[in-house]
C-alpha cells in the first residue's frame, strides 16, 4: 500500500479506535499495526497533530507496571471530525468501487 | 542505537520545539521503546522501529506546522548573529528586571571572578615564562621569535579562558533557571508551539539532562567573600566621596547665594552626592545584610 494512500486513511482508523476506548501510545499503535501495516514513527507525530488541532485530547492515568501512561481520547471536536472523515471514505470507497466494478464488467462484456 | 543517545538525537533536532513540549515528546517516545522492550524487543530493534530519525523528527516538526527546511537548514552566519543580538538582549531584560540587592551582588560577584581571573592571568604567564626560561640556553636570535611565539600562545590561551569562564559564568547566571533565552524566544518564530500544555502531566515527564554547564566545585562561598572584600574596598572611598561631595556642595551651596552662575555645578554635585549615596548604601545594605539577619535571629531566640 503506497504511503500517501495509507496516510489518508490512518487517521481515520485512529480516529475510529480512540473512538470505541481510550487508548494510550504504544497500545494504539498495535492496534493499528492490525489493520494496517504502519510505520510508528509516523504514529506519534499523527497523534501529536491531532491533539494540537484539538481533535484528541490527553490525560495521564498510573499503570499497575511502570510509569503512568498518556491516554489519548476523542474531543466533541474529534467526534465531528470522525463522522466527516468516515462520510467521505464510504462515498469515496463507493465510488471507487462502483467505477472499478463497471471497468471490469465493460471487460468482460468486449471479451 | 541507544535510548540515550535516541533521546540526546531527538532533542537536539527539535531544538525549535520549548522544552516542555520537548520532554513531552521524548518521553512518549522513551515510554514506547521501554514498552516494546518488555514485549521482548531489544533495545536496538525497537529504535529501528521507528526509521529514519531524520525523516521522524521532520513529520513532528511538521504536526507542528514548523516549516522543516528551517530546521534542517544549517545556522546560517545571520541567524547566529540574530540569536546573539536575542541573547544580549534577554541578558539585559533580566538585568532590569533584577532587584537591587541581586543586581550589586552579580556586580560584586562580577568583580570577585575578575580578580580571580587576573590572578589566574598571572600563573598562567609564569608559565610561559618558565617555558621561555627553558630556551635561555640559544643565542638571542633564536630566543627571540620563540619569545614571540610563545607569547602569542599565551596570550590566546588567556584569552580563550577567560572568555569561557565568562560564558560559563553568564550562563550560569542567567539561564539555569529558565532555560535558554534563545528557547524561549524562539518559541515566538513557531505556530502552536506554545499551546499550554495540562499541568498535570508534569510528573511522568523524563528529565532531559540540562545542557548548560555548571561549575564542577562549588566555589560559591569564595565568590562571597571575595565580593565582600571588594565590597568593603569600594564602600571606604565611595564613603569618603560622598562626604567630601557633601562638604563641597556645602561650600557651593553658601557662594551660590551671591553668584547666579554656579546653578550648573551644583545641580551637577547635587546628581553625583545621589548616585554616590545609592551605591553606597546599597553596598553597604549588601555587606551588611546578612549581619543584620543574624543579629535578629539572635534577638528572636533570645526573646
Amino acid at each position: 500500500m503506497s504511503v500517501q494512500l495509507k496516510k489518508g486513511v490512518l487517521e481515520l482508523i485512529v480516529l475510529l479506535i480512540i473512538s470505541k476506548k481510550d487508548r494510550y501510545g504504544y497500545e494504539l499503535v498495535s492496534e493499528v499495526s492490525k489493520v494496517i501495516d504502519v510505520n510508528e514513527g509516523t504514529m506519534y507525530p499523527l497523534l501529536k497533530r491531532l491533539t494540537n488541532d484539538k481533535y484528541l485530547e490527553t490525560y495521564l492515568q498510573e499503570s499497575t507496571e511502570g510509569p503512568s501512561r498518556k491516554y489519548y481520547r476523542l474531543s466533541v471536536l474529534g467526534i465531528e471530525y470522525r463522522d466527516t472523515l468516515l462520510n467521505e471514505w464510504m462515498e469515496f470507497s463507493k465510488s471507487v468501487n462502483n467505477f472499478i466494478e463497471r471497468e471490469q464488467n465493460d471487460d468482460n462484456r468486449n471479451i | 542505537m541507544t535510548i540515550e543517545t535516541f533521546k540526546q538525537e531527538l532533542n537536539q533536532r527539535l531544538h525549535v520545539l520549548n522544552e516542555k513540549e520537548r520532554t513531552e515528546i521524548i518521553s512518549e517516545y522513551v515510554d514506547h521503546i521501554t514498552m516494546k522492550m518488555e514485549d521482548g524487543k531489544s533495545e536496538e530493534e525497537a529504535i529501528a522501529d521507528f526509521g529514519n530519525i531524520d525523516d521522524l523528527c521532520k513529520e513532528i516538526l511538521e504536526s507542528y506546522h514548523v516549516n522543516t527546511e528551517y530546521s534542517k537548514a544549517k545556522k546560517t552566519f545571520d541567524e547566529y548573529v540574530s540569536d546573539f543580538a536575542e541573547w544580549i538582549s534577554s541578558t539585559a531584560e533580566k538585568v532590569t528586571q533584577m532587584n537591587q540587592k541581586d543586581l550589586v551582588k552579580l556586580i560584586l560577584e562580577f568583580l570577585a571572578l575578575i580578580v580571580i581571573l587576573f590572578i589566574l592571568s598571572g600563573v598562567i604567564n609564569l608559565i610561559g615564562n618558565m617555558i621561555y626560561s627553558f630556551f635561555g640556553f640559544l643565542p638571542y636570535m633564536f630566543r627571540n621569535p620563540i619569545y614571540t611565539i610563545i607569547n602569542i600562545i599565551v596570550g590566546l590561551f588567556n584569552a580563550i579562558f577567560v572568555l569561557y569562564v565568562l560564558y560559563v559564568f553568564f550562563s550560569k547566571k542567567f539561564e539555569s533557571n529558565e532555560g535558554s533565552p534563545l528557547r524561549r524566544n524562539s518559541k515566538e518564530k513557531v505556530v502552536y508551539v506554545n499551546k499550554p500544555i495540562e499541568k498535570s502531566m508534569n510528573p511522568s515527564f523524563v528529565e532531559v539532562p540540562k545542557t548548560t554547564k555548571d561549575f564542577s566545585l562549588d566555589i560559591s562561598p569564595v565568590f562571597h567573600l571575595l565580593g565582600k572584600i571588594i565590597g568593603i574596598l569600594i564602600l571606604i572611598p565611595m564613603g569618603l566621596v560622598t562626604l567630601g561631595l557633601i562638604v563641597v556642595f556645602g561650600i557651593i551651596g553658601s557662594l551660590y547665594i551671591g553668584h547666579a552662575m554656579i546653578l550648573g555645578p551644583v545641580i551637577i554635585l547635587l546628581g553625583c552626592m545621589i548616585i554616590a549615596i545609592a551605591v553606597t548604601s546599597s553596598f553597604g545594605s549588601f555587606i551588611f545584610r546578612k549581619k543584620e539577619k543574624e543579629v535578629k535571629m539572635h534577638e528572636e531566640t533570645l526573646d
